[in-house]
């Protein structure tokens, strides 16, 4: 090895470089020229929450074009239209000059089918989109899924917007999905608005791609043929039914939700019947959510529940009358079964829960935020 | 122990561990896929590195050279910033000059936790400031034309951070 003296610094070279180093002596000693290559900041940046992003964008044209040319800082961004806001003001402009924004929320804002064909040739990047479309009392076909490329995430809200409010009058907007050919969408929620299998058959069987179905506060002709008309989504592993209404004719589910792993059902005016129906259709369900199921959940129907859904992992009970028989049958049938959410379910003895819990599946009753974000990781 | 040795812009020469110039992804190339031989006595040039920075990232590379790799992150997510080890912070207790200079060797050299422990570091002086702090703080000049500025605007209730 070499033992030049100034080459050697292995083992001597100082610890604290700031006290032998005068930076104003370094080779260009010219203006000081402190930028980073766009690449480097857009690193910074992205350490960044979108609140300190849109402080970033104002601050020269450099920050600016990092910010808006990158899709993966744009991808964070959610912008989400207020209702005052106009499609003709100065603010929507501004949103429409964001190339690279993927997710876009204009349910508050009266859009129509122009506005749509403007959004969709402005924002080519978009991925998520949630609209409010139509007018009462006609059927609205939504040529806009046809127009934007890569939408994979779409909510169609109806302009009945009362919110899951069950007393409601039953009109609500109605969709003629006939002739739609998009087949990039894996995620699709309708809310307030009328479903009929007739109208979404022959889009939901050519559909294989979506993986995610969510009604919400909707009106179906019946629920055994919105049940049918899910069915035809050959890999729908996602479905939430929220507070819909509809015909409870009986009806016989002659296949299966195969590749279904997680459902969430939230109040509504399905039959007993209807809804055992439904759980007996859904052998490989991996998560189940209940919420405001009180007519329709009881200790038989939980028993059926722990019987035919051996995969189960998560079970969340909001606001039953389920006693601990319920708890007995979870406890001898549900093997997989890692989590179970209780909450507002008074008929449960505290020794019951101890016994689950001894048995090694975690009880929850009250979940506090960080209980939340831990359960969601288990 | 296995030594290399490296040559700055500025001409001098550093005798370092193999080891810790590994913490360089770009050395590490230069060893392993080019095959560059250290026993040769040839120094690796580093033409954009100063001797002055390149003192100071071996300083780092000294301390950090027995980390484990760190888990592979959601590259889309915000990342928290204050979770930067105390001697880090110290490390980095420098005017902006020498913080920029350390990062563009960082880069150059390919030290992906350097430059993150870097990026943190700024993204920190960044958050929570007006458009106007952030210049006053990188002496950054405002070049929007006037009246330009409220047609960049999105207003903050516009705009939220996107869950997954």
């Amino acid at each position: 090895m070499l033992s030049v003296k100034s080459i050697n610094r292995t083992e001597t070279f100082p610890k604290d470089f700031s006290t032998t180093t005068d930076l104003t002596n370094s080779a260009d000693n010219a203006e000081p020229d402190y930028q980073l290559p766009p690449e480097v900041w857009e690193h910074i940046f992205r350490q960044l929450a979108v609140g300190h992003l849109l402080a970033v964008r104002e601050t020269c044209r450099q920050f600016k074009l990092i910010v808006d040319q990158s899709p993966s800082l744009m991808r964070r961004f959610l912008v989400r239209v207020p209702g005052n806001a106009s499609v003709e003001g100065e603010h929507f402009r501004a949103i429409l000059r964001l190339k690279n924004l993927t997710s876009l929320d204009v349910r508050r804002v009266a859009i129509n089918e122009v506005n749509l064909q403007t959004i969709s040739g402005d924002l080519p990047k978009l991925r998520n989109l949630a609209v409010t479309v139509g007018q009462i009392g006609t059927t609205y076909v939504p040529t806009f899924l046809d127009i934007i490329p890569k939408l994979e995430n779409v909510a169609i809200w109806g302009t009945d917007c009362t919110s899951g409010n069950l007393n409601s009058a039953p009109q609500k907007q109605k969709l003629d999905f006939a002739n739609i050919k998009n087949n990039t969408l894996t995620k699709l929620q309708f809310a307030e608005v009328s479903i009929a299998r007739s109208d979404l058959q022959e889009y939901f069987t050519q559909s294989s791609q979506i993986r995610e179905v969510n009604f919400f506060g909707c009106q179906f002709d019946s629920w055994g043929s919105v049940f049918e008309l899910t069915q035809s989504l050959k890999s729908l592993e996602k479905l939430s039914i929220s507070v819909c209404r509809g015909d409870n004719g009986e009806f016989t589910l002659t296949k299966k939700f195969t590749s279904l792993k997680y459902l969430r059902f939230v109040g509504g005016n399905i039959s007993k019947a209807s809804f055992l129906a439904l759980l007996n259709s859904c052998p490989n369900l991996e998560q189940v959510s209940l919420m405001f199921v009180r007519e329709y959940l009881d200790d038989a129907v939980v028993q059926v529940l722990c019987e035919k859904l051996k995969k189960m992992k998560k079970l969340s009970i909001f606001d039953c009358h389920i006693t601990d028989a319920s708890l007995e049958s979870i406890r001898e049938h549900c093997q997989a079964l890692k989590v179970l959410r209780m909450d507002s379910c008074y008929n449960v003895s505290t020794e019951a829960k101890n016994m689950l819990q001894n048995s090694g599946i975690e009880v929850c009753t009250y979940i506090s935020p960080y209980d939340a974000v831990r359960l969601n990781r288990l | 122990m296995s030594t290399i040795k490296l040559e700055t812009s500025d001409g001098v020469k550093f005798t370092v561990k193999t080891q810790v110039a590994k913490c360089s992804g770009t050395i590490r190339t230069m060893l392993e896929d080019i095959g560059i031989n250290p026993q040769d006595g040839e120094a690796i040039p580093l033409s954009n590195v100063h001797s002055t920075i390149l003192q100071k990232i071996l300083v780092w590379a000294e301390h950090h050279v027995d980390d484990p790799e760190p888990p592979r992150e959601d590259a889309d997510a915000a990342k928290r910033t204050d979770d930067i080890c105390s001697w880090d912070e110290d490390f980095l207790k420098v005017d902006q000059r020498t913080l920029f200079d350390v990062m563009l060797a960082a880069n150059y050299l390919d030290m992906k936790q350097l430059i993150a422990v870097c990026c943190k570091t700024v993204a920190n002086m960044i958050k929570g400031k007006t458009a106007d702090q952030i210049r006053r703080t990188f002496n950054i000049e405002n070049d929007f034309p006037p009246g330009e500025e409220d047609k960049i605007r999105l207003r903050n209730q516009f705009c939220e951070e996107r869950s997954r």
